[in-house]
């Protein structure tokens, strides 16, 4: 039996190897994506675990001196920057020979020492020490190793001290051991006498990104499979008949069968085989690319042993399954395609899946979203499943629907047998456009969320005035990071602002002194934030940081710029208040600002001489690299997004164009006799345009509604925002989308008109 | 001796019904035509006997066991290896050339190529098809693709042979040799033939005939179909 | 089926004694009806008059008089025409069954089941032509496969009336 299916497989002629060609392409394209989707999440999961130590600081710890043979390391995190990108920077003092030792080193560094990942080892030789390595007391003692760092990128240091220098400085912890495993984002349950805050550089939450690339390859993978069921109907006439004049000889069902699921393994075997070798060569290339944020090692993107076996065993019993269901009915009858009734139509059950779905989400809008982010994966990622197979199962209904309504009002004839032929088999209408319409969901989706992200956060435009004003907080208070922990009296002598001032490309300087009960409200219907004191002859020099009031000496000013819209900074007055200015110096500084013109050199040598007089608090950042670090995950997701919104394009574009192709080859005869009898071309072509039209856009209206249903409902439940309507961007899109469409139809007409030439009508 | 019987048989497609109530029997070693005007049910009655369609009501009898009662694998089975089968058209495999189309039914019982082959093409010279076992049956001209399905349908040894308008699609020349080449076999082999036709010159080569008018089975003479 | 015209024909292959005239046309034509040699002189007689043959000379030897024939161009003009003109469809069973059709139906006779029987004895002749086919010489075969599609023909009209029986009952009775 199997030597014949494989003859039957192989030796079909040009209709039936084109079939199998673009099958074993369309399971390559699949098993890739699959492959690299899951080896992504492998490498997120690594990247999360690789900066696990990082966390050391709040983990638990138990109560007690250290046990026999340990010594504690004093243990203390902060965030430096470096022409935007970060640096996580972790001092440590060992108290002894036994205190834990962070991955990647062989041993703590001493005073004097510091140890870097390579990417910041090659910019501490690089660069000019005055911007960068000066803020590192000593000097390089080796590179941190692989093991330690998330990502090739990661620019990491760990700088040594006695433990007397770090004892008692704030926002320091001794701890007995290094952390080891990934605390899975910002838990409540933290250590009570750890740090409150978290290591700086945070890769995207990894129960997020699960949840993120998971809808990513499924929204990637669903119009591969679709162009894959697609391929298989192919030739099905032909294929029917072949089946039945085997069962007209004697084949069984289980001979069919299996001759289908040896016909479907062949092709998925190959695939298969594609897909394996696709990955393996693009996966050092795949490494390299950000997807969130930060490239990743090509160890990173690995396939465990299970992953591969179930992928490769997988694939071909999907495919064996799939062939089995698609056969169903041809079992029938050995008189195959003779006696062919009326296809059942589709009920109005179907709508039930994307109903459930979008109740689903709005269950939550009600109840209140779940408590952990994993909970969240668990009750999102079902709902918008749901929507999906909703999408896809309630297709073929609304298409009949819509075409029951255009046959009721139909004038002319192109339109009467468009609508007709759509009524009778509105499953194959769907099946062509399904791909494109799942398409037009996750753009409506994904643009809807991103826009309404967008409108949550406080600033999105980066070339704001005050885009190069290095702002630095000197004591951490009214930082929303910051709570339960003393803040440290703040410095009342600035002996190195001279320094400062003297730096090339530094503008001014404004300091703001500290004011424990001031409060100002800088944008009229913000919120209140925390404030100090500034002198108006400073302010005058700063003209980006707003004004003072005519004749006013000294006025009110937040604490921590990033409480206030960035685009209005330059244009606000800031409140006078009535202390003298000769007052002002004998107050502490809460906050300094410092305005640069902008080049790297100005505002990294003046970040060096800042964090070198404050060693163990943040560096200061400009204003422009706050704005451009909370874009960062909005700016990651835009990227998938458009990667994902491609990809379906494309390949749904081609199922399209492979579905109008094979139902004029499957309705050669019936289209030459309409012309032969005097339709004209035209008529023809407006029956093909409107078979896809007609069930495109009345299940896009759809499709984009439940996009939009989804994206309030999800946006209104996690993060509390009501939606906001996309940008002129979105209508574009989807009217360039929609368009691709109608050229890929047309570019179908030449085929029309080559086989209903008349010799095709021939008796023969 | 009764080799074939339909007793009462009732068939439906939807709403229209092909036979209403078919009785006749076919004896072992005849040529029985089965003539009727079209739309007559006569291919239906030919499909229900040969366990093709399971009439909804009424019996099927063969060699002396119901055939509408048993399973579909069964039915497959009898098909494969006790019957044989020459349509009007598109019984053949594309796919296959000539001498595995021929083969085909002592393929799918389990035979190994070679010997299947072998006995596939000892039907070919008697059926003047030599030359032509690699070609596909596309390229066969529609003689050449009868005599094939007649090969086909003679390679296991069938006890029954049913032809439905075998000749429909050819011209008289290509259809008389047909016929020639079918009955001498039939003779040689004791095979028990069904043909349904409409023509008949081609009717003229059975041993009698019946006619299916309106469901119904009956002879032009009033005896028992 | 014309004797002299037969007989005109094989003359005009060669010229012939009226004896090989004679077995010439039993082993074509004859069928099982062998001409009588009074026939054969009579006709060849007719012939000479007519102008379409004339006797050649008298041949000594043994036996009744023997002298060949020979064609004329007259006779071959005549061959000519006849050969190359239509034979006149012949109606003679048609209309005996057309007959017994009309009178079926004017005496309210079952005259569906008369055609049946028609029919039956149609096929059982087909039957044996068939049959005979099957061993038969091309000669035979030929004339069997005349017979066939005539009689094809005629069920094909039977046919045909079977299925207007009602209207033309309406016709005949009126």
């Amino acid at each position: 039996m199997i030597p014949l299916s494989l003859r039957l497989t192989v030796q079909g002629g040009r209709e039936a190897v084109v079939r199998l060609v673009l099958l074993v392409l369309a399971v390559g394209l699949g098993t890739g994506l699959l492959l690299a989707a899951i080896a992504g999440i492998n490498a997120v999961n690594t990247q999360n675990q690789a900066s696990a130590w990082l966390w050391t600081g709040n983990q638990v710890e138990p109560a007690g001196p250290p046990a026999a043979g340990n010594a504690r390391l004093w243990w203390h995190i902060s965030a430096d920057m470096f022409a935007g990108q970060s640096i996580t920077r972790v001092d440590v003092a060992a108290t002894g020979a036994a205190a834990p030792v962070p991955p990647g080193i062989a041993r703590d560094p001493g005073p004097g020492q510091y140890y870097a990942s390579p990417a910041l080892a090659a910019l501490l030789r690089g660069k000019p020490a005055d911007e960068l390595a000066d803020r590192y007391p000593g000097r390089l003692a080796g590179t941190i190793g692989e093991a330690a760092l998330p990502s090739p990128a990661s620019l990491v240091i760990i700088v040594g001290h006695t433990p007397a220098q770090l004892a008692r400085t704030s926002y320091t912890v001794p701890v007995t051991a290094i952390a080891s495993t990934w605390p899975g984002g910002f838990a409540r349950r933290f250590n009570p006498h750890g740090l409150s805050i978290g290591p700086p550089v945070q890769q995207l939450n990894a129960s997020g990104t699960d949840l993120v690339l998971s809808v990513v390859a499924l929204a990637i993978l669903t119009p591969v499979l679709i162009f894959i069921a697609t391929a298989t109907r192919l030739s099905a006439a032909r294929r029917e008949q072949r089946f039945a004049a085997m069962r007209l000889v004697g084949a069984t069902r289980r001979q069919i069968s299996m001759i289908a699921a040896v016909e479907s393994t062949v092709a998925a075997a190959g695939g298969m085989a594609i897909g394996f070798g696709l990955f393996f060569l693009l996966r050092v290339p795949l490494a390299s690319i950000p997807f969130t944020g930060e490239p990743f090692f090509p160890a990173q993107m690995s396939l465990s042993v299970l992953d591969i076996v179930a992928v490769a065993a997988g694939i071909p019993v999907a495919a064996a399954v799939a062939a089995r269901f698609a056969l169903r009915r041809v079992q029938i009858s050995p008189l195959g395609v003779a006696r062919r009734g009326t296809p059942k139509p589709p009920a109005a059950w179907r709508l039930i899946p994307l109903l459930a779905g979008v109740s689903e989400l709005s269950f939550f809008v009600v109840h209140g979203r779940p408590a952990t982010v994993s909970g969240q994966v668990q009750a999102y990622f079902p709902g918008i499943l749901l929507v999906v197979i909703g999408l896809i199962v309630a297709g073929p209904w609304l298409t009949m629907t819509a075409a029951r309504f255009l046959a009721r009002r139909a004038r002319r004839p192109g339109a009467l047998v468009a609508a007709r032929r759509l009524a009778d088999d509105p499953h194959a209408a769907f099946r062509a456009i399904s791909g494109l319409v799942l398409a037009l969901f996750v753009t409506t989706v994904a643009v809807a969320l991103l826009s309404t992200n967008d409108a949550t956060k406080t600033h999105r435009d980066q070339t704001v005035p005050a885009a190069n004003v290095l702002t630095d907080q000197l004591t951490g208070a009214g930082d929303l990071w910051y709570s339960g922990l003393p803040a440290a009296p703040p410095p009342t002598s600035v002996p190195w602002l001279a320094r400062v001032r003297g730096i090339g490309g530094v503008t001014g300087v404004v300091e703001v002194y500290a004011d424990a009960k001031l409060t100002i409200r800088p944008n009229p219907h913000g919120a209140q934030v925390s404030a100090g004191l500034v002198s108006c002859a400073q302010l005058a020099k700063v003209p980006s940081l707003g004004r003072c009031p005519a004749g006013a000496a000294v006025a009110g000013f937040p604490v921590a710029l990033n409480t206030v819209q960035a685009g209005t900074i330059g244009n606000i007055t800031w409140p006078a208040e009535p202390v003298p200015a000769q007052r002002l110096p004998g107050r502490g500084v809460d906050a300094l600002n410092v305005a640069t013109n902008g080049s790297q050199q100005a505002i990294e040598r003046a970040r060096t001489v800042l964090a070198s007089a404050y060693p163990l608090l943040a560096p200061p950042q400009t204003i422009g690299e706050q704005i451009a670090q909370n874009n960062a995950v909005n700016d990651a997701y835009q990227q998938l997004t458009d990667v994902v919104i491609l990809t379906s394009l494309v390949v749904a574009g081609c199922t399209l164009a492979a579905s109008i192709a094979a139902g004029l080859a499957d309705r050669k005869r019936p289209f030459s006799m309409l012309r032969l009898t005097g339709a004209r071309l035209g008529t023809l072509r407006r029956v093909v345009v409107l078979e896809s039209a007609v069930p495109l856009l009345a299940v896009a209206v759809v499709a984009i509604g439940a996009g939009f249903a989804a994206a309030a409902l999800y946006a209104s439940s996690e993060m509390k925002h009501s939606l906001v309507p996309p940008g002129a961007g979105y209508y574009l899109f989807t009217a360039a989308g929609i368009a691709m469409c109608l050229v890929i139809i047309a570019a179908t007409f030449p085929l029309l008109r080559r086989i209903t030439g008349p010799e095709v009508a021939r008796n023969e | 001796m009764t080799i074939l019987q339909a007793k009462d048989v009732v068939k439906s497609f939807g709403q229209t019904p092909a036979l209403r109530g078919a009785s006749m029997t076919v004896r072992q070693g005849e040529i029985l035509a089965v003539m009727g005007p079209s739309g007559s049910g006569k291919s239906t009655l030919l499909h229900c006997l040969a366990g093709i369609l399971v009439p909804d009501e009424g019996e099927i009898w063969f060699d002396g066991q119901r055939l509408d009662t048993t399973t579909d694998e069964h039915r497959s089975e009898l098909r494969r290896d006790r019957f044989g089968f020459v349509f009007q058209t598109g019984q053949l495999v594309p796919e296959l050339t000539a001498e595995e189309n021929a083969a085909l039914p002592l393929l799918l019982g389990g035979a190994r190529r070679a010997p299947a082959i072998a006995e596939a093409r000892a039907w070919f010279g008697r059926l003047g098809l030599d030359g032509l076992e690699q070609r596909r049956s596309g390229e066969l001209s529609g003689g050449q693709a009868q005599r094939l399905a007649l090969a086909r349908g003679l390679v296991t040894g069938p006890q029954v042979l049913f032809a439905d308008e075998p000749t429909g699609s050819l011209d008289s020349v290509s259809g008389e040799i047909v016929m020639n080449l079918l009955t001498a076999a039939v003779r040689e082999q004791g095979t028990t033939v069904v043909l349904v036709t409409h023509d008949a010159r081609v009717a003229a080569y059975a041993d009698r005939e019946i006619i299916v008018r309106d469901g119904t089975v009956s002879t032009l003479t009033g005896v028992q179909p | 089926m014309s004797v002299p015209l037969t007989l005109l024909g094989l003359l005009e292959r060669e010229p012939s004694h009226g004896y090989d005239l004679k077995r010439d046309y039993d082993a074509y034509f004859g069928r099982g009806k062998p001409l009588r040699y009074s026939q054969v002189y009579a006709t060849l007689g007719r012939l000479t008059r007519d102008g379409k043959a004339t006797p050649g000379p008298v041949e000594q030897g043994a036996g009744p008089e023997r002298r060949r024939y020979i064609i004329t161009d007259a006779g071959v003009a005549d061959v000519e025409e006849w050969l190359s003109e239509p034979v006149q469809p012949e109606p003679d069973l048609q209309s005996e069954l057309f007959a017994k059709v009309v009178l079926a139906l004017i005496l309210d006779r079952p005259a569906g089941r008369y055609l049946d029987i028609q029919r039956a004895a149609h096929l059982q002749r087909m039957r044996e032509l068939t049959e005979l086919k099957s061993h038969g010489d091309p000669l035979d075969v030929l004339l069997a496969d005349h017979a066939l599609y005539r009689l094809e023909a005629d069920l094909r009209w039977i046919d045909h009336t079977a299925a207007r029986l009602e209207p033309l009952a309406k016709a005949v009775r009126r």
